[in-house]
């Protein structure tokens, strides 16, 4: 979730929850000044009234409230609280043909003569579930309002607040370690923005320097490798050729050149692995696989029919992916060259390619191998001068473009890669 | 170039190759530009059995000063020298328009200098270690391509080799070979009685990733059916084991 819908979902659902509070607040309080407000104007009638009814005897003789909005009632003489008692209830009123809520003041009064007086004052109140009601409609128009304002000004805010930080994103995700480009990170006006450009580029700087000081030292550890191992094998080369030996020390010689060449051998498989990992075959084209493929074959195709194995291959569709090119034929001649080597003899080696897949099956020994194939220095086999190295450099060239690779039995040996769009 | 035959040739070459090979064979001068003693060493012994002028130079200033006094037929540079890069030694061979073929010999094999090394003109690029073999191949190959005699056959006894054209002729008879027993061939004619060491054969017609068993059989294979097909062409060529090693070829 983006950070500007993330940061929306909470104000949308926090703003809910405020103006649900507001609300009932804001119910009590005008509720409560409603009914002060008639209650106001109740006490004021009854002045009026019992003043009037002290000139005017016969309003005494009001026991309905008729067209007046009070009624008074001769009361038994008797001790009675004088104080005012404020009722709410509801009454039939013609105009609505409902009930309707209506305010009460029960106030007790003596006449001039000194009998007692119920008198009962009426006036129409507000109707609290049609205030809720509109209140309600009202706090739903606002709060859709609230809504809507707050999306537009969150975009155009954050979208302005946060441009130099998805800059800033953009720039990191094009950024390859060792590629040559130094990172450069965007102007902002904001100081948190600021700090964070400044420090990922001095972080990035350090990483550079120490990404090419390995390099470094990966290359300069082979050649100083290479060297000694040069001079040993040439000399022994020289040696063997200045045929001074007998035979049997002669084969000598010979066993002792095998193991060095094994060596060097080792050696460069274990620079490759190094070099794939360190990501330093950036250079990347676009490598049709079905090309890359017929070659390889083509290049194997005396060895198979040395090991009277039958390579087909069916293309099924035309797979084309963005590569270093020399890592994809490291990768097929490698996967062949597993296929060819662990084969039997009138056994077959089926490579099916299609728009984004590339699936070799091989005969070879009739069960399934162990999950560890991919490791290094994985042996299945009895083959001595196996580096053992061959799988793992396939697997961590797919590593580096993070593409998927799966070994399954199904009566041959089925290593599945599936190319999946960038 | 000096144009001196030297008597002892015969001794390698045999037969009616001699006077043929003799007429071709220049006495060839090349400079080893490499700082390790014993590699330098090794190569300049190599290269004297086979009856090269070898002058050496250990580091880029005095390898500079001997491009710059002196005309080779090949030179070998190692890319990383004390001193400065081999790659500037590349560039002034080609500044100063001098005729040397130049093979970069280099422990980085990285592709960049590969191609960085071509593009400045070198003309084959070796990563070490290598065999002596094929750095003979490749300086052969390299000097053959860079003389201008628009002579680019190799031929051995009644056997002629087209490179360029990947043929062969025994007494002027085509002779069909595979891809494979073509660069056996090759090899072994332009090695002649040098022990080639068989996984520098594998290595060879397989490039750079043999790591299998498989090969060496394969090799073993491929010679046999190599030399039966010679056999029958009646090439006067022998191709012998040495047990343990390799091959040689007489």
């Amino acid at each position: 979730m983006k950070l500007q819908n993330y940061t929306l979902r909470y104000l949308i659902i926090a703003m809910l929850g405020v103006i649900a509070l507001w609300a009932s607040l804001f119910y009590v309080v005008i509720l409560d000044e409603v009914y002060d407000n008639v209650d106001d104007g109740l006490k004021n009638s009854k002045i009026l009234i019992v003043r009037e009814a002290y000139a005017n005897e016969s309003l005494l003789n009001t026991p309905e409230f008729g067209i007046n909005q009070f009624k008074i009632k001769p009361l038994p003489k008797g001790n009675y609280s004088y104080k005012d008692e404020f009722i709410s209830a509801f009454e039939f009123m013609e105009y609505d043909d409902d009930n309707e809520p209506v305010r009460l003041l029960k106030a007790v009064f003596n006449d001039t003569k000194g009998n007692p007086h119920e008198l009962t004052i009426r006036a129409s109140t507000v109707e609290e579930d049609e205030l809720l009601e509109d209140l309600l409609t009202a706090l739903i128009a606002l709060y859709i309002m609230l809504v809507i304002s707050i999306i537009i000004i969150n975009h155009i805010i954050l979208k302005k607040v946060w441009r130099s930080f998805y800059k800033l994103l953009d720039r990191l995700k094009s950024f390859k370690l060792g590629s040559g480009t130094s990172f450069k990170s965007p102007e902002s006006p904001i100081e948190e923005f600021k700090i964070l450009g400044r420090e990922l580029e001095e972080m990035l700087q350090r990483n550079e320097a120490i990404y090419s000081s390995q390099k470094q030292f990966i290359e300069n550890a082979s050649h100083e490798l290479q060297t000694p191992l040069a001079i040993s094998i040439n000399k022994l080369e020289l040696f063997a050729e200045n045929n001074i030996l007998p035979e049997d020390q002669m084969s000598e010689i010979g066993k002792i050149t095998d193991s060095l060449s094994r060596l060097v051998r080792l050696n460069k498989s274990l620079l490759m692995l190094s070099k794939i990992e360190n990501l330093q075959f950036s250079d990347e084209t676009d490598v049709n696989f079905n090309e890359i493929t017929e070659q390889i074959v083509d290049d194997f195709s005396d060895l198979a029919e040395f090991k009277l194995v039958k390579i087909t291959v069916i293309n099924n569709g035309n797979l084309t992916y963005k590569t270093n090119k020399g890592l994809a034929s490291t990768l097929v001649s490698n996967l062949l060259k597993n296929a060819l080597i662990h084969n039997r003899p009138n056994g077959f080696v089926e490579i099916s390619i299609s728009d984004n897949s590339f699936i070799i099956r091989n005969s070879g020994i009739d069960y399934p191998l162990k999950s560890d194939i991919f490791e290094r220095f994985s042996r299945h086999t009895l083959h001595e001068q196996s580096t053992g190295l061959g799988l793992a450099i396939v697997k961590s060239i797919l590593n580096t473009y993070q593409l998927p690779i799966h070994y399954s039995f199904e009566e041959s040996h089925i290593f599945k890669i599936t190319f999946l769009k960038k | 170039m000096d144009f001196l035959i030297v008597s002892k040739i015969g001794f390698y070459f045999s037969g009616q190759s001699l006077l043929l090979d003799c007429k071709k064979f220049a006495l060839m001068k090349i400079l080893i530009v490499e700082d390790e003693a014993g590699l330098r060493e090794v190569i300049q012994e190599s290269l004297e059995k086979e009856k090269y002028i070898v002058e050496t130079a250990h580091d880029y200033i005095s390898g500079m000063d001997k491009i710059g006094s002196y005309d080779y037929d090949c030179v070998l540079v190692d890319i990383m020298l004390p001193g400065g890069s081999g790659l500037n030694l590349v560039k002034e061979i080609k500044a100063l328009k001098k005729k040397e073929a130049v093979i970069i010999i280099s422990a980085k094999d990285a592709v960049d200098d590969k191609v960085n090394g071509l593009d400045l003109g070198a003309d084959d690029y070796l990563s070490k270690p290598f065999h002596l073999a094929e750095l003979h191949a490749r300086i052969k190959s390299a000097i053959r391509r860079n003389s201008h005699d628009g002579e680019n056959l190799v031929t051995w006894n009644n056997l002629t080799l087209s490179p360029e054209q990947r043929t062969v002729l025994v007494d002027k008879e085509p002779l069909i070979l595979n891809r494979k027993e073509f660069d056996l061939l090759y090899y072994f004619v332009i090695n002649p009685n040098r022990l080639i060491n068989k996984t520098a054969l594998a290595e060879y017609v397989w490039g750079d990733h043999t790591d299998q068993a498989d090969n060496l059989d394969f090799v073993y294979s491929q010679i046999k059916n190599l030399r039966k097909k010679l056999k029958e062409a009646s090439a006067d060529i022998d191709i012998q084991a040495v047990y343990g090693i390799g091959y040689k070829m007489t």
